[in-house]
């Protein structure tokens, strides 16, 4: 019947279980197992002691960004306005105004002496 | 419990049946005794950080993959071998029947089974890969069917299938007798 195979084979499978638990292991190569998982052990512990890159850069990041945020916050540092060409060309036109104003101006005084005369 | 003393406990409990399953796939104290260091150096380094449940089928498909990458290798050499000697393919049948009749375990560790224990050995030993390994990571390691599919890298029903046929040739060849 195939439930009592199954038995059977459940049962099979435990005697194996058992006799391969049974079964010893050399003394020899007990010690060198112990050894090898000592230095698995030493690795994997090495390596979670290993303080990984972002979290020890975490601190100088989030320093910077403050700093910068502060700067931001406060605005652009008060630098004398630069004059742009336009303003240069501009001011170039009002002092030819200005000549030529002085120059009318001095005819007009010469002209009122003229006149004076 | 830290990862260190969790990782030395999951350690300790397998890598005595680690080092006979690796044995009975290569036949050569030494060789498993590497592939079983291989294997739990490379838990350590890349797989100690995940959580302790995944490290059972993670180290038998890194202990598998070691045995599939040493029989490979011996596979070459013996190619590289023949080329000198001509006889490639009498030799790796002189092999597999060393193995088959149980000459193949070295005399110090035989010394270490009782007759069953042998009988079952030799049995084993002459399972196809696949049935010793899903028998093995079944009924000894205790893993579930789909914690063996992940460590054989394979389905769920090619475990049940590996399995069912490991149980039943076993059962064949060690007889009702035994042990």
């Amino acid at each position: 019947m195939k439930t009592d195979d199954h038995r059977d084979d459940i049962a099979f499978t435990e005697r194996v279980r058992s006799a391969l638990d049974a079964a010893g292991v050399p003394d020899d190569v007990v010690d060198r197992l112990g050894a090898a998982r000592r230095q698995a052990v030493a690795i994997a512990d090495a390596r979670a002691r290993i303080v990984p890159l972002p979290s020890r850069w975490l601190p100088m990041g989030a320093m910077a960004a403050t700093v910068l945020a502060a700067v931001l916050l406060r605005g652009p540092p008060n630098i004398p306005a630069v004059p742009f060409d336009d303003d240069l060309q501009l001011a170039a036109v009002d002092d030819l105004d200005l000549l030529e104003n002085l120059e009318f101006a001095a005819w007009m005084v010469e002209s009122d002496a003229g006149d004076a005369i | 419990m830290n990862d260190a003393a969790a990782l030395n406990q999951f350690l300790a409990g397998v890598e005595r049946r680690a080092f006979r399953m690796a044995r009975f796939s290569v036949h050569d104290t030494d060789e498993a005794l590497d592939i079983v260091q291989d294997a739990m150096l490379m838990l350590a380094r890349r797989y100690a950080q995940r959580p302790a449940a995944e490290w059972p089928p993670l180290f038998f498909r890194i202990l598998r993959n070691r045995i599939t990458d040493f029989h490979r290798r011996r596979s070459v050499r013996a190619g590289i071998f023949s080329l000198f000697r001509g006889a490639a393919s009498d030799g790796g049948a002189a092999l597999e029947e060393t193995i088959a009749d149980g000459q193949g375990v070295e005399p110090e560790y035989r010394a270490q089974l009782d007759g069953a224990t042998q009988q079952l050995e030799r049995a084993l030993q002459a399972l196809p890969a696949r049935q010793r390994e899903a028998f093995l990571l079944r009924a000894w390691e205790g893993l579930d069917v789909a914690e063996t599919a992940r460590a054989m890298q394979c389905s769920a029903g090619s475990v049940k299938t590996h399995y069912f046929r490991a149980v039943h040739s076993l059962r064949e060849s060690l007889g009702d007798d035994w042990p």
